[in-house]
């Protein structure tokens, strides 16, 4: 996979900021200033991702994102100073993999960068352990560890865990899981995943008031914050 | 039409099942309502009552008792100890203390589920409500459940039955509806054996009333034929809703046919017990569905009748019939084509026991010739009982009433003179035409009498010309005597021919002037309407319903537009119709339980006047108050006008009040909408430097990118633009707050314009470079008497505005020119897109921005540079610019003479 980069932003100050970042941590930028431009030179370029500003001079970046998703497949990162709840779930119901509102630390960018090219990367196919911390699932037998002592799950909680890992580092909205899980038509049952959420936590986090796993991004949805270690 | 859609559930039953099914009515918060039914007292209809508060007080539900009578039985007073009590309200009636039922009490404490025994009790007369049962009907509409008790012989419907084989007279009913609308009918079924032993063993009436009670209703033929009664009649109940619930879902019932019951409604007592048999047999039929039809035939009617007509025509509303009535001069057509209207299947008539008259008018009668012309319709023939204690033993007839001597004097008068003049024109004319001649003067007079006298005497009259005309023209004259026998037989024609064309013009006269009548309400509301619709406000929706009442009525009249809730804080009435604190308060009821009040209801009948609330869609939203003196009764027409007037006007306001709320919604919505862009501009314009110095220093704690010399350095500029660019926007918030605030102290110096200006474009190099700027300043320009600070700040604002809303490489134009002495004028032109033609001063108004998507800003700039050079008595004013883009001039203050 190429190393380019296409950053949409209409103001002069973030392209060089994130042009300057960027390029330190090896990616190769492209400049769009509008979604015209966005389009054309994420066809022109096919980076290994997008980062978006939602604030354009010409269109709507959601719909920007809704148009790169009808051809374009590799991950992309909304930026924007909307910081609403609705924004970022419309934004992630949209296609948009990971969501940062401004101002942003450089540094968790570039970290949640790095999670979205991962889970976007074609051996999650062959993943067949996961370990992080104290939890090891193994994904042929369908065990799950907690310090190496095997828990039970029923077969959702370990379908919602599954999906979790997965998408490991990613905000998640509630629709993409329960569409997920259990099919389009539970979309809208957000209490069904807060209660398989609140019994998973009490399995395999340490303190499942304080979880270490599974955050909450309140409004939004879930992120799982375990990464491979294998 | 059933048959193209079958598995469609019929509106009707949806709209039924909507009034009962308990979900719903947990929605439209009505209270729950549980009936325990019994077939007579002492079955333990309390007792089971109170063990059901019981079971919901241990649920932890909030139970009051309101009132219970206990009849000193040691059980159930032992239960009802248990309960929490309301204190009941002593009434003072004849100098006697009633304890009764403390109705406002109950509706203030507001308990879940309220106990209030012996449904069919009667108040103690200057309550409220007349009856219990409204006032449990109260409670329900407070959205408070109620439990409640009663005996079969209380239901209307059963009434008289009971009293028939009984031979006890029931005063106390409850209406068939109120059973219907019931969530729950729970029967206590005891066997007549066992209710005698407890009897006698005085656990029902303490032993004195005991013998007096058993000897007149506790016999073991009655108990056995109420017991009948009662589960048959929640047979009915049980069915009907099994049948609701199997239409309503969509299965087909093969085994019935529709039955539809109608039954005429005379203007007399016998219809009563026409009318309950009907619903009797409608409900048993599964689907108690029944009209009542009254036809108008055009004959007069007495005050006893139309007494009798208003009575039944309650009990029609009350047993939960409709009501349909028709003008025709022959009954038997309009009952027959109200039934056709209406898909009837069966008509329900009495059995006459007619006198001597009626037998002769048998092939007349109403039933045989329904008999001969309904048809495909079943007729179904009831024997009309006789009404116990009812006063008048006539049957309804339609044959004329002869003998009707309610007839003013004048007519008399007329009369007389009309038999005079034709006597000395027939005696003038004899001569001429002859004797039998005459006859026909006389027949022309009778049927002028017809036309113009009323009909009772009209009858007499055609008989005085008859005799008038054998008595002073027929030979031999001056004898009622007549020999030759065609003679006999001319006056015997003449004699009917008179008769029958009297009668026939007379009936004719009379639907005319009935018609006439009923085309005038048709007129008068046609015309409510027209005009209600017109009314542009409540006001005049007001002015146009007392106006109405007044022309058709010419009673006093009010009406009163606003919620129960406005009720009670202001009385702003309008009308001639003066209401007190006392009629208020009527008014105020009608208003909060949405029906009508006041005299000749049930509901404070005592009031002076009667209230008819406006309801649409379940809310009232005024209320009609008529006048009525003392004597005046509020007659059908009355009503119906009333109620088709509120209805009208609800309909009306209503429809109001939903355009202000859409205005007033839509104006909520654009200030929602401004508020959001304004919020969104505003955070964008903090946010976006604040993410260069956030990100540029985050990355310069980032090892990997603080390696090279170039990446700090360009970081390190990000940081210092976006710090500068941070502190415009903190500039403008404070400027504009100066402005607004009225804090701006201009120090008006005496300036040289070109010098000012000079300085301000050095200082602004960087932000005009894409720019060329022209600037065109005269050498002998005269100086300016102005603030330094602000005109520079001024300036700024017009100079980066045009810089950034023009494109780079256009130019931007400076000009100055002292036309006028005393005022320099200095005008800064772009070529850019120009401003809003029309509307060039919007550009001032704060936060206004020209293009939000393309170019970012606050929208201050504009403003504040107003705000200064107003502030040091000068102007600035915006226009396009001849050949395309805007011009902003400053006219500034000279320095005075």
């Amino acid at each position: 996979m190429n190393d380019r980069v296409v950053v949409v932003d209409d103001e002069n100050s973030n392209q060089r900021l994130l042009k300057v970042c960027l390029s330190s941590h090896g990616y190769e930028v492209v400049s769009a200033i509008t979604g015209h431009d966005a389009l054309v030179l994420t066809a022109q370029w096919q980076p290994c991702f997008v980062l978006l500003d939602l604030g354009l001079p010409d269109m709507d970046g959601i719909e920007v994102l809704k148009r790169l998703r009808e051809w374009y497949e590799n991950p992309i990162l909304i930026l924007s100073v909307r910081s609403d709840e609705e924004q970022i779930v419309a934004g992630l119901d949209a296609g948009a993999n990971d969501y940062v509102t401004k101002p942003f630390n450089t540094s968790e960018l570039l970290a949640r960068i790095r999670a979205s090219l991962r889970s976007q990367s074609p051996q999650k196919e062959a993943v067949k352990d996961f370990q992080a911390s104290h939890l090891r699932v193994d994904f042929i037998t369908r065990q799950v560890f907690v310090k190496e002592q095997e828990i039970k799950l029923t077969a959702i909680q370990y379908e919602v865990l599954r999906y979790f890992i997965q998408h490991a580092g990613r905000t998640i909205t509630h629709k993409q899981i329960l569409k997920a899980v259990w099919g389009p038509n539970a979309a809208h049952q957000n209490q069904y995943l807060r209660v398989y959420v609140n019994q998973l936590r009490q399995k395999i986090e340490e303190n499942s008031t304080r979880p270490t796993l599974l955050i909450t991004e309140s409004g939004v949805g879930y992120r799982f914050c375990g990464k491979s270690d294998s | 039409m059933r048959n193209q859609d079958e598995s469609r559930p019929d509106p009707n039953l949806l709209l039924r099942a909507l009034r009962s099914d308990p979900n719903q009515r947990k929605n439209s918060k009505r209270g729950h309502l549980k009936i325990f039914l019994g077939m007579s007292a002492g079955v333990g209809k309390t007792y089971a009552m109170l063990r059901a508060a019981h079971e919901l007080k241990s649920e932890g539900i909030d139970v009051l008792i309101g009132i219970v009578e206990t009849h000193g039985r040691k059980d159930t007073d032992a239960l009802a100890e248990g309960l929490p009590t309301l204190p009941r309200r002593i009434f003072d009636y004849r100098g006697k203390s009633l304890p009764e039922l403390d109705l406002d009490g109950l509706l203030l404490r507001k308990p879940k589920v309220a106990l209030i025994d012996e449904l069919a009790h009667s108040n103690v007369p200057g309550s409220r409500n007349e009856k219990r049962f409204q006032d449990v009907a109260e409670l329900l509409l407070a959205g408070i459940d109620v439990l409640t008790t009663v005996n079969v012989q209380h239901i209307d419907s059963r009434k008289s039955v009971v009293e028939e084989f009984t031979g006890v007279r029931i005063h106390e009913t409850v209406p068939d509806i109120f059973f219907d609308e019931a969530d729950e009918v729970i029967l206590i079924d005891l066997d007549p054996d066992e209710l005698l032993k407890r009897l006698d063993a005085g656990q029902i009436y303490k032993a004195d009333k005991k013998k007096a009670a058993k000897e007149n209703f506790f016999s073991r033929v009655n108990l056995t034929a109420l017991r009948e009664m009662a589960l048959r009649f929640t047979a009915g109940q049980v069915e009907r809703d099994l049948l609701d619930e199997k239409e309503l879902h969509g299965s087909k019932l093969t085994m019935r046919l529709s039955h539809k019951f109608l039954v005429a409604v005379f203007a007399s007592p016998y219809s009563e017990s026409l009318l309950r048999w009907t619903k009797q047999m409608a409900e048993s039929s599964g689907q108690g569905n029944w009209i009542a039809a009254y036809v108008d035939d055009g004959s007069p009617l007495s005050d006893t009748e139309k007494g009798y007509l208003e009575s039944n025509f309650n009990l029609v509303r009350s047993l939960g019939g409709t009501l349909v009535a028709t003008t025709d001069l022959d009954p038997v057509n309009g009952l027959l084509r109200i039934a056709r209207q209406n898909n009837v299947s069966q008509i329900v008539v009495g059995k006459s026991k007619r006198n001597w008259f009626g037998a002769l008018s048998q092939l007349r009668s109403v039933t045989a010739r329904l008999l001969r012309e309904s048809g495909d319709l079943d007729i179904c023939i009831v024997s009309s009982a006789q009404k116990p204690g009812a006063k008048t033993s006539k049957t309804p007839s339609y044959s004329s009433n002869p003998l009707n001597v309610n007839v003013p004097f004048e007519e008399w008068v007329w009369a007389m003179i009309g038999l005079l003049v034709t006597w000395f024109v027939g005696e003038f004319l004899e001569p001429l035409i002859g004797y039998q001649s005459v006859g026909i003067l006389f027949l022309l007079l009778v049927f002028l009498a017809a036309v113009f006298l009323s009909r009772g005497i009209v009858f007499l009259f055609a008989a005085a010309a008859a005799l008038t005309w054998n008595f002073f023209f027929i030979p031999p004259k001056f004898t009622f005597h007549v020999t030759e026998p065609e003679d006999a037989i001319l006056l015997l024609m003449y004699f009917f021919v008179s008769l029958i064309m009297g009668s026939i013009t007379n009936k004719l006269r009379t639907i005319g002037i009935r018609i006439q009548e009923r085309d005038q309400s048709t007129t008068l509301l046609y015309r409510a309407t027209r005009e209600l619709s017109a009314a542009q406000n409540p006001k005049e929706v007001a002015e146009t319903i007392l106006k109405i009442l007044d022309e058709s009525l010419g009673i006093p009249s009010s009406v009163f537009l606003g919620s129960a809730a406005s009720a009670s804080q202001s009385r702003n009435y309008q009308g001639n119709f003066n209401i007190d604190d006392k009629e208020w308060a009527v008014a105020t009821w009608a208003l909060t339980s949405r029906q009508n009040a006041g005299k000749g209801t049930d509901t404070l009948g005592h009031a002076k006047g009667y209230y008819v609330p406006m309801v649409a869609d379940g809310t009232a939203v005024g209320v009609i108050a008529l006048c009525l003196d003392p004597t005046h009764k509020v007659s059908r027409e009355v009503k119906v006008m009333c109620e088709a007037l509120s209805q009208q006007a609800a309909t009306v306001l209503q429809r109001e009040n939903f355009r202000q709320r859409s205005v007033e919604v839509e104006i909520l919505q654009k200030t929602q909408k401004l508020y959001s862009a304004l919020f969104d501009s505003v955070s964008h314009e903090l946010k976006t430097p604040l993410t260069g110095i956030e990100g540029a220093a985050s990355a310069l704690l980032d090892q990997v990118t603080s390696k090279s010399e170039e990446s700090r350095r360009e970081l390190s500029l990000i940081i210092l633009e976006s710090s500068r660019r941070l502190t415009r926007v903190v500039d403008h918030f404070i400027d504009m707050s100066r402005v607004e605030s009225g804090f701006l102290k201009p120090r008006v110096e005496i300036q040289d314009l070109p010098e000012v200006f000079w300085a301000l474009a050095n200082d602004m190099k960087t932000e005009l470079q894409n720019h060329t700027l022209t600037v065109l300043l005269p050498d002998q320009l005269p100086p300016v008497f102005a603030d330094y600070g602000l005109l520079q700040g001024a300036i700024r604002n017009v100079l980066s505005n045009a810089a950034k809303y023009s494109l780079p490489g256009t130019s931007i134009e400076v000009t100055a020119a002292s036309e006028e002495a005393g005022h320099i004028e200095l005008t800064i032109r772009d070529f850019g897109p120009g401003l809003p033609v029309g509307n060039t001063d919007s550009v001032f108004d704060k936060f206004y921005r020209l293009e939000p998507e393309k170019i970012g800003g606050l929208g201050l700039g504009l403003a504040i540079a107003r705000g200064f050079i107003e502030a040091q008595g000068g102007q600035l004013l915006a226009s396009n610019a001849p050949g395309g883009g805007a011009a902003f001039t400053f006219v500034l203050r000279g320095v005075p003479q």
